[in-house]
């Protein structure tokens, strides 16, 4: 234990051999017995067999995210004001529905009229 | 691992001669690499081959955490546990051992602040005040009783540091990357350490062959 650099790389010998008299325990064969006991107690889980005994789990979760979507697009499209094609005047209906259901009504009233899928008249 | 011979002088015409294991701490050792590849794909006699061979440094760095064989015994063993049960993130290009290493010293020092305040108790007034004797078996047990308290006196991580660079043979930077801290705060860890173990022992010097 001479003293000589302590922030340097070399070690101190005697005091290290202490160190390691001191700490050292018996019967490390009884202890490495003790650790197989136990991991043989309690097998090791692979990832996927840890992600599989989530997936009963997730799948419920995603399953009611899909439920409450659903629900709330539904309630969002009921809140619209409707106007039924069969009996509603076409200008009233035309005018109160969103572009592209205009532009497809209007597509097909055209075609039913002579024109072809383009607007082209046949 | 190669078995080295270390000769330090003690005291006046002392030597100290101790034959110890020196660790390759950043080189994977073929053998071990199989061991360690079969035990990623669930070998258990395969993880136990790596247990055994680690099991002497894992409990005495352990020890020197916790400053006691139960508690010390208790974190080795939840150590390897948890190297077992996470072999499969373990990646095995990097060396077995400083990965170990770390597991087990942070499961030591859980465990330490754990269990703070039960060990946190006043060393024993018989022990305090004794200076050595003439016979030589009564001083060496008043060595080992000195060493024990100026370790209880240190903290857990001056301990580990210790004990990994001058008991064990790590490099700075290897304890820096087990410990998880900067390898200027090892050097610092280990000079202060080994201050006041020099301090604590110092009239001791020479009866400790």
């Amino acid at each position: 234990m001479t003293e000589r650099n302590s922030f340097g790389p070399e070690r101190d010998g005697a005091l290290g051999a202490l160190l390691h008299e001191h700490l050292s325990t018996t019967d490390d064969a009884s202890f490495t017995e003790g650790v197989m006991a136990r991991i043989r107690r309690e097998p090791r889980e692979s990832s996927w067999e840890v992600l599989a005994g989530w997936a009963p789990l997730g799948m419920a979760a995603a399953g009611l995210l899909a439920l409450a979507t659903g629900l709330w697009l539904g309630s969002a499209r009921a809140d619209r004001p409707m106007v039924a094609a069969d009996t509603a005047d076409p200008v009233e209906w035309l005018s109160t529905s969103d572009p592209v259901t205009t532009e497809f009504v209007l597509t097909a009233v055209l075609v039913g009229d002579g024109f072809d899928g383009n607007g082209a008249q046949r | 691992m190669t078995t080295i011979a270390l000769t330090s002088t003690v005291g006046p015409g002392v030597e100290l001669v101790a034959h110890r294991e020196q660790p390759k701490v950043g080189t994977q050792n073929p053998a071990e690499g199989d061991f360690v590849a079969a035990a990623k794909e669930g070998d258990q006699k395969a993880f136990g081959t790596l247990v055994d061979r680690y099991a002497g440094v894992v409990r005495r760095v352990a020890r020197s955490i916790l400053g006691n064989d139960f508690d010390a015994d208790d974190a080795a063993q939840d150590g390897f546990l948890l190297a077992w049960r996470n072999l499969d993130r373990f990646d095995p290009e990097r060396p077995f051992r400083p990965w170990l290493m770390r597991i087990v010293v942070n499961a030591a020092t859980d465990l330490y602040r754990r269990r703070k305040v039960r060990h946190a108790g006043a060393l024993p007034e018989a022990l305090q005040d004794r200076a050595p004797g003439p016979d030589r078996e009564t001083d060496r047990a008043l060595l080992r009783e000195r060493l024990s308290e100026a370790l209880a006196e240190l903290s857990e991580r001056h301990r580990a540091a210790i004990t990994m660079f001058d008991g064990e043979g790590y490099s700075h930077a290897d304890i820096a990357e087990i410990m998880d801290v900067p390898v200027g705060t090892v050097r610092s860890l280990v000079f202060h350490a080994r201050r006041a173990l020099r301090k604590a022992l110092a009239p001791y010097r020479g009866e400790s062959t």
